[in-house]
């Protein structure tokens, strides 16, 4: 069936004008999602092509893409989406022994450490004692997904600079660079569910660590 | 968590404070000594302001696969086109309709009218004033010509008013030139370059601070932005109902009074009172009777409902819950403080101070400020 076969008069009080049948919607609509795909591709191809040759000269922004792509959240994303990302980031530069932010703020900002040293502690999990965080890591993820409170703190064990993307600049830069959005939120899905893979196997362990106590007592 | 106090203004927090709001205090003291800023400044709030109507557009364009500055450039290039077509097309007509509209107030002088025609005449010319000597009449204890001397000392000084408006119009028209080509200049800036200027101002909060200022930052804009696109959404709908109404009443200079009375609206209250004046002087002057007067303040009427039950639900959904009387006193401030351009950022200014503060007194209790 061709575009020609699926259209038909409309009557609009009296006058006739041309207009589509079902079948013909659904020709059309399928032409132009064909031609959204096929723009997408070549728009990819042509601005990849465009990467490949002008790679970012600024050693700066090379350094920042190279921190950026090694974090699990930011993998998958072309030069230029980086460089995007990089506006919605702000710098931050703390002193040695600084609180970041502490246990029960309200979290609005996840943090990736560019150099230095950071120490979570929370007073009601022991097992969080001593975790320290160094460059290329990230902490306060959390905050990108959801409204909540900090369940630990953060705070410096070295001069320490980080970058801070708070959950307002992650929804922007979703909307004005859609394709790469997707990518994050997808990273920060798979991060988040291992996370909680992992928190659930601790508690699984540990409540048969109660169990295997009791049993003994 | 030993190592951790409660939070108190440390020295260093204290020096860090005073470096961050320096520049805004020396901004202020340079501006209250010289006041010949005053236009610099004024253009500097409005471009701020237009960026907040064109930041949806180069957005939206963004979301499409164009880049910042590709977006910025063509929704800059349409606003052109546009403003190139209202100045070859509108602009002369309504020109013409403003010098005649002078003209005419100029000429009708009452003073002149008392002077050179008998006060018969003035009657005829003023069909109301027979009727309210009439009205004298019968009611026996009013001397007679109380309410013709009234109505003419009313009449004089709305003719006053008008025309000292339209020569204060005259008078700023050369900055007027001046603002719409510097002001997109600046807002094409401000929107293309808007995450970097963000940056820029949060890149001096205290670490301490950061996360809630940004957060108070971001709903401060939030506020601004819905509050001036529904301005602009209000301005058009009112200038848009009230031109065309009074199209079909046949006032002169429909046009031009359409469009005064949608932008005097960006006011509120006062607003509508203004702009319901030259539409209702003009109507008196060109038919010198009582019913195409009543019939253009019941179009008045009548386009302020459906501002207040149709438009203003929709353009300002939640932005500005003011009471009605802290606004009035707001406006009256701003207009003593900055005169007109006061009048209009009154409200915004206002409503964010009000944000800023209930947003810092929950962000007190909230956080902790560990230092």
């Amino acid at each position: 069936m061709e575009i020609r076969d699926g259209l038909k008069d409309v009557n609009m009080g009296g006058y006739f004008m041309p207009g589509y049948t079902k079948e013909g919607k659904k020709i059309l609509n399928d032409i132009k999602e064909k031609i959204k795909l096929y723009w997408c591709d070549l728009r990819g191809m042509v601005v990849e092509w465009w990467e490949q040759i002008h790679e970012p000269e600024d050693p700066e922004a090379q350094e920042l893409i190279d921190l950026l792509s090694d974090i699990e959240v930011f993998s998958g994303l072309r030069s230029s989406q980086y460089l995007a990302l990089a506006d919605y980031l702000h710098e931050r530069q703390f002193t040695k022994g600084e609180s970041i932010f502490s246990e029960g703020d309200p979290a609005t900002a996840m943090y990736i450490i560019c150099n230095g040293r950071v120490e979570l502690s929370c007073p009601a999990v022991k097992q969080m004692d001593g975790s320290y965080l160094e460059s290329g890591n990230i902490f306060g993820e959390l905050a990108l997904c959801c409204e909540h409170r900090r369940m630990y703190d953060a705070r410096t064990r070295a001069s320490t600079k980080t970058l801070v993307l708070f959950r307002k600049g992650l929804e922007r830069f979703v909307y004005r660079n859609p394709s790469a959005g997707l990518k994050v939120h997808g990273n920060l899905t798979a991060h988040i569910g291992q996370q909680f893979l992992k928190i659930r196997q601790e508690n699984l362990r540990l409540n048969q660590q109660d169990s295997e106590a009791e049993v003994n007592e | 968590m030993s190592e951790s106090k409660s939070w108190a203004p440390t020295p260093r927090l204290v020096v860090s404070l005073i470096h961050y709001f320096l520049p805004l205090i020396i901004f202020a003291v340079t501006l209250y000594f010289i006041p010949e800023l005053y236009h610099l400044v004024s253009m500097l709030f409005i471009a701020v302001l237009f960026s907040y109507l064109l930041r949806p557009p180069v957005e939206s364009l963004e979301h499409r696969g164009f880049s910042r500055y590709t977006s910025t450039a063509l929704v800059f290039v349409v606003l052109f086109l546009i403003l190139v077509t209202l100045l070859g097309g509108f602009i002369p007509h309504i020109y013409n309709q403003a010098i005649n509209l002078r003209r005419t107030l100029g000429e009708l002088e009452m003073e002149e009218l008392l002077e050179e025609e008998e006060p018969g005449e003035i009657e005829e010319v003023l069909g109301i004033m027979g009727y309210l000597s009439e009205l004298e009449r019968s009611l026996g204890f009013i001397p007679e010509g109380t309410f013709h001397d009234q109505v003419s000392y009313a009449y004089d000084w709305g003719l006053q008013q008008l025309t000292l408006l339209l020569l204060t119009i005259g008078r700023i028209l050369p900055h007027v030139a001046v603002y719409v080509v510097v002001i997109p200049f600046i807002a094409f800036f401000i929107v293309r370059d808007q995450q970097a200027i963000e940056t820029f101002f949060l890149s001096g909060v205290p670490n301490v601070f950061f996360e809630m200022i940004y957060q108070i930052y971001n709903k401060v804009d939030q506020k601004i932005g819905e509050y001036v696109r529904g301005l602009a959404i209000e301005a058009v709908v009112i200038a848009l109902l009230s031109a065309g109404g009074f199209w079909l009443l046949d006032v002169p200079y429909a046009i031009t009074i359409g469009i005064f009375v949608g932008l005097a609206n960006v006011v509120p209250y006062v607003g509508p009172v203004v702009g319901a004046l030259p539409a209702i002087i003009v109507q008196l002057i060109e038919t010198g009777s009582a019913l195409p007067v009543i019939m253009v303040m019941l179009l008045i009427l009548l386009v302020q409902l459906i501002d207040n039950i149709a438009v203003k639900p929709v353009a300002f959904s939640q932005s500005m819950s003011m009471h009605p009387l802290i606004v009035v006193i707001v406006i009256i401030a701003g207009g003593q403080l900055a005169g007109m351009l006061g009048m209009v950022l009154a409200i915004p200014v206002a409503a964010s101070l009000w944000v800023i503060i209930s947003e810092f007194s929950w962000a007190v209790k909230n956080y902790r400020f560990e230092t």
